[in-house]
C-alpha cells in the first residue's frame, strides 16, 4: 500500500513535469550564435583529457614579447646547398668487386652535380659518371632542395629539368628488366648472377618535364658501346662452372635522339610509358601499361603488359629479352635477343600479415604479405626481317611462369618500395627451371620509377 | 521544431519519434528524462560507432525519413513535414571539396605563431606512465602567395644531443591538405564514407562524416571529419592508423591524430591544433640508439597555432629579410 502511494506520487510529479515540458519545447529558446564554438570547445576538452596535460600544454612565458619583436629577429635559413657523400659498391663477373664513392653537391640557383667514381678490381677498370640537373621551371615556387637534386615524380610538383650526363659505365642488357644490383649479390655468393652487361661511354643531354599526370623526356645521346669479357669466376659458395658467360654486345658508336612519354593516375592506379630511342638500325620502341584493381578489401590485382619492337638489324644490346625477376622468372637472364617482345604479368597481393596469422613471433616492422603471380611472354624476330612495329608472335614461343611468395613494404627510399621473396615454377617444357629470388621494386615494376 | 530549424535542416523528412504509441506511453518517464537531458544539452559528443549506415542516394520525389541522429526532444514536438530535398552524402562530399578549394583560393597571406612539441611517453617505475618533453619550439611564420614564406625561430628547448634532432618545416602552401586529404576528389574513390552523426548547433548543421579505406592494402588512415554545412568546410578531423602503418619500418601505429580548426575574423577557417600519438617500432628505437639518441615507445607530437592574422596585406619586404647563417 505504501509503495503504491509512493508510485502514485512519482506519477503525479512526472505528470506535472510532462505537462510543463511541452510548453517549453514548443517555443525553444534560440541557440546562441557561438554554439558551434561551444561544440568544438567541448571536443577540444575531451582531446585534452585524452592526450594529457604533459602533451597539450606549452610554456608561453615571455612568448608575447618574442612575437612582438619577431621581425627584428633573423629568419630560419632555408637550406641552400646540398652536399651528400655516398659509397659506390658492387660486384659482377665482368668487373669483380667495384668500390668507389659518389658526391652530390649543388644549390637551387646553380643546379646539382652528381660525381661518381669507382674502380673495378678484377677488370682493372676505372668507372666514372658526371651528372648535372637543374630545374629550369617550377610554377609553384622553388622546390625543396632534396627534391630538386633528384628527378621528379608524376603527380607531385610541376617542373622542367635540364639533365646532362657524361659517363663510362656498365649497362645491363634489357635494362627495363634488370635487377638494381645487376645480379651482383647472387654472383658474389653463389656465382649465379646471370645478368649480362656491356660498356657504354658517352654523353646524354635533354629535358624532362613533369606536368600534372604526365612526364615527357626528350634529348640526345652520343656514345660508344662495346662488349665486356668475364674478369673473374670467384664466388663464395659457388663453383667456377656456375658462372654464366656474359653476352657479348655489338661494338657501336652513335648519336641519336630519345624520347619518352609517361602517364600515371594514382587514384585510378593506371600508368603507362612509351619510349622511343634511336633511328634507322638502332631504332627501338617500347611501351608498358599497368592497371591495378581491388578484389574486395583484402586483395589487390595488378596487371602489366609490355610490348616492344626494334629494328631488325639492331645491335644485340638494343634487342629484347625475357628472363630475370620481372619477366618469366623461371627463365634465366638473356633469353631472346630478338626484335619483338610481348609480356604480360599478373600479380595478386593480399593484405594479411602472414607471420601474425601463423602466430609466429616476429618484429612488428617485418610485415610479410602473401602474393602470387603469373607471367606469360614471347620474344621473337619478325620472320621477314622487316623493320615493323607490329609482327605476329609465333604461337610455339610463348613461355610462362607462375609463383608465389611474400611482399614486404619497406618504404625506403620512397613509400611504395617493396621487397619481394618469391619462388617461381615454369609453365610448360621450355620455360626454364624453378627459381627462388629476392627483388626490390615498386608497384608497377615494368614501368619503372614514375 | 520551429520554422527556422526546419529551414536550417533542409531535409525531406518527417521529424517524429520512432517508438509506437503503446510503447511510448509505458516508457513515458524515460522519454521525459531523455527529453529534459536533450533540452539542457542538445549537443551530444561524437561517438557514432554503432549507428546504422546512412543512405547515400535518394529518389527524386518526396520521401519519408525518420530523424534518429539528432537528440532533439522529438516526443514533445509537433510533427512537421519538410519538403526540401535532403542533401545526399555525395552532395556533401562534393561541396566539401569545393568549399576547401574556395577557402584556399581566398587566402592571400597569413601570419601566425606556431608552437610545436615532442613528448615522450614511457612506462615509468611501477608501471606508471612517465612523460618527458623532449623538444619544444616556438616560431613566428609569415607567408604570402604565391610562394613566399618566412619563419622566425623564437625559442627552442631540446633534449636531443644533436641540434638537428627535430625541426618543423613550414611551406608556402595554405591549402592544409592534412585536413582535407580524404575529401579531395582524387582520393574519394579510395575511401568509403558514411554519415555518422549530425549536430544541430545554433543556425548550423554539423555533419560527422566517417571515412574508411576501401582496401586494407592501401596505407591510408581511418577517421572522421566534422563538417559545417553552412560553409561546407571541415572544422575538425580525427584519423588513425591502428590496424596498419603508413611507414611500417618506423611507425607501429598512429593511435590518434586530431586536427582542430578555428575561425579567424569570422571568415577564415584555419588550423589551430594538431595532436598525434605515435607508437614507434623497435627498429626505429634501435636506429635512434645507434645515433646516440633516445626514443620512447610512444611519442606525442603537438602543434598549436595561434595569433592568426589572415589577409592583412603582408609587405613583401618581410620575405626579403636576410636569413641567419
Amino acid at each position: 500500500m505504501r509503495s503504491r502511494r509512493f508510485g502514485l506520487a512519482i506519477a503525479c510529479a512526472l505528470a506535472v513535469a510532462a505537462s510543463a515540458a511541452p510548453a517549453a519545447a514548443q517555443t525553444p529558446a534560440p541557440a546562441p550564435v557561438d554554439s558551434l564554438f561551444r561544440l568544438l570547445r567541448a571536443l577540444s576538452d575531451s582531446t585534452d583529457a585524452r592526450f594529457g596535460a604533459a602533451t597539450v600544454e606549452f610554456d608561453t612565458t615571455g612568448l608575447d614579447t618574442l612575437v612582438a619583436n619577431a621581425l627584428t629577429l633573423p629568419a630560419t635559413p632555408t637550406p641552400r646547398r646540398l652536399r651528400v657523400l655516398y659509397p659506390v659498391i658492387g660486384y659482377h663477373r665482368t668487373s669483380g668487386p667495384v668500390v668507389g664513392a659518389g658526391y652530390r653537391v649543388g644549390s637551387l640557383p646553380a643546379g646539382f652535380l652528381d660525381l661518381r667514381g669507382s674502380y673495378a678490381a678484377s677488370a682493372k677498370l676505372g668507372r666514372y659518371a658526371f651528372g648535372y640537373r637543374k630545374t629550369l621551371w617550377a610554377p609553384a615556387g622553388p622546390l625543396p632542395i632534396f627534391q630538386a637534386a633528384r628527378p621528379g615524380l608524376i603527380g607531385r610538383r610541376d617542373r622542367l629539368d635540364l639533365e646532362l650526363r657524361y659517363a663510362r659505365e656498365f649497362m645491363p642488357f634489357m635494362p627495363e628488366h634488370a635487377d638494381a644490383d645487376a645480379g651482383g649479390f647472387g654472383a658474389l655468393l653463389w656465382g649465379s648472377g646471370a645478368q649480362s652487361v656491356y660498356e657504354r661511354r658517352g654523353f646524354s643531354g635533354g629535358f624532362a618535364l613533369w606536368r600534372g599526370d604526365w612526364r615527357a623526356r626528350a634529348g640526345v645521346t652520343d656514345a660508344r658501346e662495346k662488349a665486356l669479357p668475364i674478369a673473374t669466376y670467384f664466388s663464395f659458395f659457388g663453383h667456377e662452372s656456375d658462372v654464366a658467360p656474359n653476352t657479348p654486345a655489338d661494338a657501336d658508336a652513335f648519336t641519336e635522339p630519345y624520347g619518352e612519354l609517361a602517364f600515371l593516375r594514382r587514384d585510378w592506379e593506371l600508368a603507362g610509358v612509351v619510349t622511343v630511342e634511336g633511328t634507322g638500325e638502332r631504332r627501338r620502341l617500347r611501351g608498358a601499361l599497368g592497371k591495378a584493381v581491388r578484389l574486395g578489401p583484402n586483395v589487390k590485382l595488378s596487371t602489366q603488359v609490355e610490348a616492344g619492337a626494334a629494328a631488325a638489324a639492331a645491335p644485340r644490346q638494343r634487342r629484347f629479352e625475357l628472363g630475370g625477376a620481372l619477366a618469366v622468372p623461371s627463365l634465366g637472364y638473356g633469353q631472346g635477343g630478338t626484335d619483338h617482345l610481348l609480356l604480360t604479368r599478373v600479380e595478386m597481393i593480399g593484405s594479411p600479415d602472414v607471420l601474425k596469422a601463423l602466430h609466429l613471433p616476429h618484429p612488428e616492422w617485418f610485415i610479410l604479405r602473401p602474393s602470387v603471380f603469373l607471367d606469360y611472354g614471347n620474344v621473337w624476330d619478325d620472320p621477314a626481317c622487316r623493320d615493323v612495329v607490329f609482327s605476329r608472335p609465333p604461337a610455339e614461343d610463348w613461355r610462362g611462369a607462375a609463383g608465389g611468395g611474400f611482399a614486404w613494404r619497406i618504404g625506403i627510399p620512397e613509400p611504395d618500395v617493396t621487397m619481394r621473396m618469391w619462388m617461381a615454377w615454369p609453365l610448360g617444357p621450355r620455360a626454364g627451371a624453378p627459381q627462388f629470388n629476392f627483388t626490390a621494386g615498386r608497384g608497377f615494376e615494368l614501368l619503372g620509377r614514375l | 521544431m520551429g520554422l527556422a530549424t526546419r529551414h536550417a535542416l533542409g531535409w525531406n523528412e518527417r521529424v517524429t519519434t520512432p517508438m509506437p504509441r503503446r510503447v511510448r506511453a509505458s516508457a513515458a518517464p524515460t522519454v521525459l528524462l531523455i527529453a529534459l537531458f536533450a533540452l539542457v544539452d542538445p549537443v551530444r559528443p561524437a561517438s557514432g560507432q554503432d549507428l546504422p549506415p546512412q543512405p547515400t542516394e535518394v529518389s527524386a520525389g518526396p520521401i519519408f525519413a525518420v530523424e534518429d541522429t539528432i537528440p532533439v526532444p522529438s516526443a514533445l514536438l509537433p510533427v512537421q513535414i519538410v519538403t526540401a530535398p535532403r542533401v545526399t552524402l555525395d552532395e556533401i562530399l562534393r561541396r566539401v571539396a569545393e568549399g576547401e578549394v574556395r577557402r584556399d583560393s581566398l587566402l592571400q597571406d597569413q601570419s601566425f605563431t606556431m608552437l610545436a612539441a615532442l613528448t615522450y611517453l614511457d612506462a615509468g617505475k611501477g608501471g606508471a606512465p612517465a612523460t618527458r618533453r623532449q623538444w619544444e619550439s616556438a616560431m613566428q611564420v609569415y607567408r604570402k602567395r604565391p610562394d613566399k614564406v618566412r619563419t622566425v625561430p623564437l625559442r627552442t628547448r631540446s633534449e636531443f644531443k644533436d641540434d638537428d634532432g627535430m625541426s618543423v618545416q613550414v611551406g608556402p602552401g595554405m591549402s592544409e591538405e592534412l585536413v582535407n586529404f580524404a575529401f579531395q576528389p582524387r582520393a574519394r574513390s579510395r575511401f568509403d564514407f558514411r554519415i555518422e552523426e549530425r549536430h544541430l548547433v545554433g543556425d548550423r548543421v554539423i555533419y560527422v562524416i566517417g571515412f574508411v579505406p576501401r582496401s586494407k592494402i592501401d596505407p591510408l588512415p581511418t577517421g572522421r571529419a566534422w563538417i559545417d554545412t553552412k560553409e561546407f568546410v571541415i572544422v575538425r578531423q580525427e584519423f588513425w592508423y591502428r590496424d596498419r602503418s603508413p611507414s611500417p619500418m618506423f611507425f607501429k601505429s598512429i593511435d590518434s591524430c586530431v586536427i582542430e580548426r578555428t575561425q579567424v575574423d569570422g571568415k577564415w577557417w584555419v588550423l589551430s591544433r594538431i595532436l598525434a600519438r605515435v607508437q614507434v617500432t623497435s627498429l626505429a628505437r634501435f636506429a635512434a640508439r645507434l645515433g646516440k639518441e633516445s626514443l620512447a615507445p610512444t611519442v606525442d607530437f603537438t602543434l598549436s597555432i595561434r595569433d592568426w592574422k589572415v589577409n592583412r596585406g603582408i609587405d613583401d619586404a618581410i620575405f626579403a629579410a636576410k636569413a641567419k647563417k
